[in-house]
């Protein structure tokens, strides 16, 4: 049943706080918890990051709202800490990296089946298909370089595949624009979409850049340099086809309705009834939240709220396996490339980004070291060497 | 209580998706692996790294000319004294965590049922505390300076990195502890020999007898943390061991 954002008004302001003991709550079990569950702490502290870093920009281009979007912001503090937070110390980072793709792969082809402006789910599927490499080229490393199968993070919900070979992704800046929705005319669904793919790269982006130098491997050095590298391009993909023409408090406001949406797609499908219960908690926050935007950008902006954000939320994306799916598109549209802001084969690529990867590539590039000859085997490659295990077997 | 974990539903095994993970191997029969690029391989990569890195980094100098001239240091005897200096560093961290790890291990017994004897655990994280104010006296008497960290030191305290992980986190069983601390117990029975060698080397005599004795304490620690690793793992059930 879709949620009626005007109709429930959450929990007020004045009210939503947490200690710290609420915030560092047990984490859940890397073991025992379902991967979905995994999946949606991580793509929800994305969600509260991006709301964060676009508050902090609007405070800074808007003094009348300073006060007003540091309320908020310091209550998203303690819900992305209270996030992500749920994640325990026994995932490695190159595990943690394997749990971001898999956010990256399931989220964006669900996004993509459900969007209803077909060049934006062009765009998505065209994502789609690198992140779904990246996983590729991280389980190599995680098998190769902790001896782990990272199939024990994926639970066999997501493929262990080639995509379109990270090689090929790094493009000149020019290839990775894209054309925006129009604010006046796009479904609020595509909105939401938008804001939420937008986020998970984002934090995917700047969780490479955080943990890519804890690792002493200069092939794991290289590997996250290379793929951080084209998680900036997703956020310039996904950051492009938001309408820039959006203003300040309505881009405000479709941020806290976004979060009530991806809240409200997580309290219906949360298994875990520990982590629904933060779920269920911080959609009444965000429905609070939502609220004293709505104000303000009726206060400052004199229209109705409900010509930006309608009264009936859409209904949420399923948290499930995209395997068939992707499969599909990996067939029919591995072979895109892009050129300015449209989607062209191979043979039509642009000068440009083929220059500018050759100059990237010169001394060697490490998806193509890391992943040599790799096929996934459960419970890891060694499993499909012949024993007794050669030197020449164990080399890549 | 923090016993051995019990039988339930752990979701990483593929038999619990016998059609997806069949799904899964048939992809990769549809999606082989194919190279772009073999330029590079991991071996010449890696290689490249290592013959271009520096280390660590330097050994800290004794901090006085006369420490440098005088006593240990001078009269070092087919090594080089930065080995020596190095390697009192590492055993310095190693000791100073090892402190840290049984503060760790005395927390958790505390607040689980008394299976480990509490005692006989402060006991032995009083001697860590006192290997380190040994190893940190005798760096003292080289002249060296004992708040500098080596490039030894700074490996170990990476190799241990996780134990002190382990030890912390309040969902670690006492067994899982236990394991981790016997990984160091193990480690440093063995530093302390090299040790020992290396200070008869460099005529510190008058640390020879102090080091064996540390030593000997510790392989006490191990055989006692080994016995009851053993214990909990065979038994199997909340009794006193120590």
């Amino acid at each position: 049943m879709a949620l009626n954002i005007y109709e429930n008004r959450g929990r007020p302001i004045e009210k939503q706080f947490l200690t710290w003991r609420e915030m560092v709550q047990a984490p859940i079990s890397k073991l025992d918890d379902d991967a979905f569950t995994r999946v949606m702490i991580i793509l929800m502290n994305g969600i509260e990051l991006e709301s964060i870093h676009f508050s902090r920009a609007c405070a800074r281009m808007n003094k009348d709202l300073q006060l007003p979007l540091a309320q908020l912001r310091r209550i998203d503090q303690h819900q992305a800490t209270t996030i992500n937070w749920m994640l325990g110390a026994d995932h490695s980072p190159l595990e943690t990296t394997i749990a971001y793709e898999q956010v990256a792969i399931e989220v964006t082809a669900a996004v993509a089946q459900n969007e209803p402006d077909p060049y934006l789910a062009q765009v998505y599927r065209f994502g789609l298909l690198e992140d779904f490499d990246h996983m590729y080229r991280y389980s190599a490393l995680l098998d190769r370089l902790e001896g782990k199968d990272s199939n024990n993070i994926l639970q066999s919900y997501t493929d262990v595949l080639p995509g379109r070979p990270t090689i090929y992704e790094h493009r000149a800046p020019e290839d990775d624009l894209r054309e925006p929705y129009d604010r006046k005319k796009a479904e609020p669904l595509s909105k939401m979409h938008a804001l939420t793919i937008m986020s998970g790269e984002q934090q995917t982006w700047n969780y490479y850049m955080n943990i890519g130098p804890l690792f002493s491997d200069p092939i794991a050095r290289q590997l996250y340099a290379e793929i951080a590298h084209i998680e900036e391009q997703h956020v310039t993909q996904y950051q492009a086809i938001i309408d820039p023409e959006e203003t300040w408090l309505e881009k405000w406001m479709l941020h806290k309705a976004n979060e009530v949406y991806n809240y409200y797609g997580c309290v219906q499908q949360e298994k875990n009834a520990r982590v629904k219960a933060i779920w269920e908690r911080f959609l009444d926050y965000e429905l609070g939240q939502f609220h004293m935007v709505r104000e303000l950008f009726e206060q400052y902006e004199n229209r109705d709220a409900q010509s930006v954000v309608p009264t009936t939320l859409p209904e949420p994306f399923p948290y499930a396996s995209q395997r068939d799916y992707v499969r599909e598109v990996l067939r029919n549209e591995v072979d895109l490339r892009a050129r300015g802001t449209a989607f062209v084969d191979l043979s039509e690529e642009s000068e440009a980004s083929k220059v500018y990867r050759q100059r990237l590539h010169a001394d060697g590039v490490p998806s193509e070291i890391v992943a040599l000859n790799y096929i996934w085997q459960p419970g890891g490659e060694l499993n499909s060497l012949r024993a007794p295990m050669h030197v020449s077997q164990l080399q890549h | 209580m923090k016993e051995a974990a019990e039988f339930g539903l752990n979701k990483t095994p593929t038999q619990l998706n016998p059609a997806m993970t069949q799904s899964m191997l048939e992809g990769c029969k549809e999606f082989p692996p194919h190279a772009e690029d073999t330029a590079m391989d991991a071996f010449t990569m890696r290689k490249l790294y290592i013959e271009n890195s520096e280390q660590l980094g330097a050994v800290p100098l004794p901090s006085t000319f006369k420490g440098a001239v005088s006593t240990g240091v001078q009269a070092i005897k087919g090594n080089s004294p930065s080995v020596l200096i190095d390697k009192l560093g590492e055993r310095l961290a190693f000791e100073r965590s090892g402190v840290r790890l049984y503060d760790a291990l005395i927390t958790k017994c505390k607040s689980a049922e008394p299976v480990l004897d509490v005692s006989v655990l402060e006991q032995f994280r009083d001697n860590e505390a006192e290997h380190f104010a040994l190893v940190r006296d005798c760096i003292v008497s080289m002249g060296g300076d004992p708040t500098a960290q080596t490039p030894c030191a700074d490996a170990s305290g990476v190799a241990a990195m996780g134990l002190m992980q382990v030890l912390n986190d309040p969902r670690s069983t006492i067994p899982q502890c236990v394991g981790a601390i016997l990984m160091a117990e193990l480690a440093d029975v063995s530093a302390w020999e090299l040790l020992i060698e290396l200070v008869n080397e460099a005529g510190l005599s008058e640390y020879v007898a102090r080091f064996e004795e540390a030593k000997d304490l510790e392989e006490r620690h191990m055989q006692t943390i080994k016995d009851w690793l053993q214990s909990l793992t065979l038994s199997n059930e909340a009794r006193a061991v120590g």
